[in-house]
């Protein structure tokens, strides 16, 4: 700036001298004009006073009027050729000299030219002779004398000013190459201030423009410039932070929506929810930065239990597995407002879940409910040593995730209450099943023994002569135990007392032999199992084995059973033909819902060709491993 | 039936009573004391100890589970009075049942309920059990016989040695067996002599040894 402005002077001063040089110059030139001019009006004026002299001598010797033209010519031209002196040289210095010169030669035309030129016509003698001729000419000589000192006078002032214009010109030249030379210095240094000042660091913005393009968004450049390049600097470097922030911000949001989708394809595959809740708590504490993170369910007593966690602390979680809220902690203002809060633990926080968190060398905490299904089911508790995060963003954030964790939780418990709900369908129905079995048995059946003892009194009781009496009474016996029969195999099928007293092992050792098709059974069955578990397992063996009877056409059935850490595994093969649709019209329909209402499930493979396997796994106490 | 010059002095227990009663009634009019009826096996064994009963028909299923209170009070009997035949009545075939009313030792028959009314079979097979035998019912037998196996044993035999290894299992002598088969004794020897080697089973005089055996091998097949 300040450079610009002694450019601008510096070149403005020279041209100043130079524009004066020039004019002076010009003033010069104009005055040597008028001189010129003058002179030559001084010259005609001589001309004429020439032409005068020269006609009246003509005249005088010869008596010729011809002579007398250019006499009259002067004489009439005079008094205009004499004013135009007086007026060139009236503004000037040697006005007297001129105005002498004109009255000289006024008076030579009045007192010698006229009575000269009127005598010669009277022919007058004397005008021939030798005194008036040198009187003439002496008259003349005095003018011509006055002529060249006016025109020398002329000429030395003309000269001067020659010399005063050259002298200017002189100034102007060398006023021109001073300027012209300091401009060039000046405009060099110029040059290369600006290429200091401007051009470096402007490069140097296009190299980290460059950098930044290429992704290196750490680049910082000087903020040293002076005036706009400084503001272009410190604008760059603001720019690079705030990219640098976005990408980092960006980086945050990529690592935020992996944790996302990868928590959410947890809840699609429906994992059992301590492994989903573990998964959050982990994927939460890295993408919030977190150092120690806890999903809290509400008990109804009020109490919060710890269902999973995660900490990068060297001392252990802050959680223990139960607790009841302390005074002070986020659980109070979250339970009350139902909204996410969020602590700062300083040294002066006397409260009791501050010196908690203090103790595990925590600083801030934040929490966020988790509604399932509209009631607050529990918290996401997250928990920070060092700095954390706009705790905004931290709830916006946490927010994601705990949405998540509901939906899980609540396909949980519909899931749960759904196995449930077919826990109690399928025991109601066992139960009825064994009222009937029961009722079959120990009702119909006995009545029907009753009945059948009566006839067999009867038939005693007939003489041995009614012999055709005695025969109805033993057929109608008879017939009563064949419908006995038929009443036993029906309520077989309508549930297996067998389980009640022998266990699974020897229910499916009957069934192995009341099957038409050899069966190979390998029973290891240990302990007691729960009766639903005992009933869905023989349901299953038997509607296989059936099934493979009637369709299968094998030689040999392998039947499998065998308690195995916490689950009864099942499995029914055969060497048969395969190719079995395991939905259509099979009771092993039936038989999924009374496996998956255990919470086990269930399997049937039937390539063409290769046999068929039904596999099934229940879990011997609900809620057990599958 | 007329015993030693006295009449089989018997206790009849089901929690049914007019079944209870048609079988009580059965056996008095079939030369059998009745000395009590008992409803579940509390009853029974009160009126076991104090009557101490020649023979006991009981239900398998009585009060108050409905579950095996009739083998149960057969193991308290076996225990306090071995000499005492038990019969135990069940509304269907449970092989396991039989088999542990069998370990207990002779004089013990397993019969599903609906035998009664075959009158004749009824009371031999309580014959037979009065005289030291063992009975088991023939449609738990034919369970056994029937059931099909892969490389089964029991296809060495013939029809009849089968027909005659099912006699056995229903704790038939082997004159028993030659009465029902209408042949002679000493064929049913040879037969049985065949049978017993050809399942690599152990000769025995015992018949209620030879029960426990053949069933036991065929359970086990």
């Amino acid at each position: 700036m300040l450079a610009s402005v002694a450019l601008v002077v510096l070149i403005g001063g020279a041209f100043a001298v130079l524009l004066v040089a020039l004019d002076s110059m010009r003033d010069s030139g104009a005055l040597a004009r008028h001189s010129r001019v003058e002179l030559s009006a001084a010259d005609r004026l001589e001309k004429r006073v020439v032409d005068l002299e020269t006609g009246q001598r003509g005249f005088v010797i010869t008596h010729e009027p011809r002579f007398l033209a250019p006499w009259r010519a002067a004489r009439s031209a005079l008094p205009v050729a004499g004013r135009r002196l007086l007026t060139l040289a009236g503004d000037r210095g040697h006005q007297s000299q001129a105005a002498r010169i004109v009255r000289a030669v006024g008076s030579y035309m009045r007192n010698y030219s006229l009575p000269l030129v009127a005598a010669a016509r009277r022919g007058d003698p004397d005008v021939a002779s030798v005194g008036a001729t040198l009187r003439g000419k002496r008259l003349v000589d005095e003018l011509r004398a006055r002529f060249n000192g006016y025109v020398a006078t002329q000429r030395d002032l003309m000269t001067a000013r020659q010399a005063d214009a050259d002298a200017e010109a002189h100034r102007a030249t060398v006023a021109a190459s001073v300027g012209l030379v300091g401009s060039i210095v000046l405009i060099v240094l110029f040059a290369s201030y600006l290429a200091r000042a401007i051009l470096v660091p402007i490069r140097r913005a296009a190299g980290m423009a460059r950098q930044i393009a290429g992704g290196e968004l750490n680049v910082r450049m000087p903020e040293s410039g002076l005036g706009e390049v400084g503001m272009l600097e410190g604008a760059f470097n603001k720019m690079a932070a705030s990219l640098d922030e976005s990408q980092a911000e960006l980086r945050r949001q990529a690592a935020q929506q992996a944790a996302l989708r990868r928590v959410a394809t947890l809840v699609a595959r429906d994992v059992p929810p301590d492994e989903l809740l573990e998964s959050v708590a982990r994927e939460v504490a890295v993408v919030l930065e977190a150092d120690t993170t806890g999903l809290l369910r509400y008990e109804p007593d009020g109490d919060l239990s710890l269902l999973a966690a995660w900490t990068r602390l060297d001392v252990g979680l802050p959680f223990p597995d139960r607790l009841t809220p302390p005074p002070g902690s986020l659980n109070e203002r979250i339970l009350a407002t139902g909204r996410p809060a969020s602590s700062e633990f300083d040294e002066n926080d006397e409260s009791e879940a501050a010196a908690l968190y203090r103790r595990y060398g925590l600083r801030s905490t934040l929490g966020v409910p988790i509604f399932v299904g509209g009631r607050l089911w529990g918290l996401m508790v997250a928990a920070w040593a060092g700095e954390r995060l706009d705790p905004e963003v931290v709830e916006w954030r946490l927010s994601e995730f705990t949405e998540l964790v509901a939906t899980a939780i609540a396909n949980a418990e519909s899931r749960a209450e759904l196995a449930a709900s077919r826990a109690r369908v399928v025991a109601a129905s066992d139960q009825t099943r064994r009222r009937i079995e029961r009722n079959l048995h120990d009702g119909t059946q006995q009545r029907l023994i009753s009945v059948g003892l009566q006839l067999r009194a009867a038939e005693a009781l007939a003489s041995p002569d009614q012999r055709k009496l005695r025969a109805q009474l033993s057929d109608a016996a008879q017939g009563l135990t064949g419908a006995v029969a038929e009443l036993q195999e029906i309520s077989r099928g309508i549930h297996p007392a067998i389980l009640s007293r022998g266990g699974l092992r020897e229910a499916l050792k009957a069934l192995a032999r009341r099957s038409s098709v050899p069966v190979e059974l390998h029973a290891a069955v240990d302990g007691e199992l729960p009766e639903p578990v005992e009933v869905a397992s023989y349901y299953l063996v038997s509607e296989a084995l059936t099934n493979a009877a009637k369709h299968a056409r094998a030689s040999v059935l392998q039947v499998d059973a065998e308690t195995d850490d916490g689950v009864v595994r099942l499995s029914v093969t055969d060497n048969g033909v395969g190719g079995a649709d395991p939905e259509a019209g099979s009771g092993l329909v039936g038989l999924r819902d009374r496996v998956e209402a255990l919470g086990g499930d269930l399997r049937i493979s039937s390539a063409p060709g290769h046999g068929t396997a039904v596999r099934a796994t229940i879990p011997i106490e609900p809620g057990g491993p599958r | 039936m007329i015993a030693g010059g006295t009449l089989t002095r018997v206790a009849v227990a089901d929690d049914d009573v007019l079944l209870r009663e048609g079988i009580a009634s059965l056996l008095e009019r079939s030369g059998f004391e009745v000395v009590g009826q008992a409803g579940d096996g509390s009853e029974l064994l009160e009126l076991v100890r104090s009557r101490a009963p020649e023979l006991v028909i009981v239900d398998i299923r009585m009060p108050p589970n409905h579950e095996t209170e009739g083998l149960d009070a057969a193991r308290v009997i076996r225990a306090e009075m071995p000499d005492t035949g038990i019969v135990v009545l069940s509304a269907h075939v449970e092989v396991d049942q039989a088999m542990e009313l069998l370990a207990g030792g002779e004089r013990t028959g397993y019969l599903l309920k609906n035998r009664v009314t075959d009158v004749s079979e009824f009371l031999e097979s309580l014959e037979r059990i009065v005289e030291g035998g063992s009975v088991v019912d023939p449609g738990l037998v034919l369970e056994l016989v029937t059931a099909r196996r892969r490389d089964d044993p029991l296809a060495e035999l013939t029809p009849r040695e089968r027909e005659v290894l099912a006699l056995m299992a229903e704790g038939r002598s082997n004159a028993g067996i030659a009465r029902r088969l209408w042949v002679a004794p000493g064929t049913i020897e040879k037969h049985v002599h065949s049978i017993l080697a050809k399942l690599a089973l152990p000769e025995t005089d015992d018949d209620h040894r030879r029960v426990l055996a053949v069933i036991a091998f065929l359970e086990a097949r």
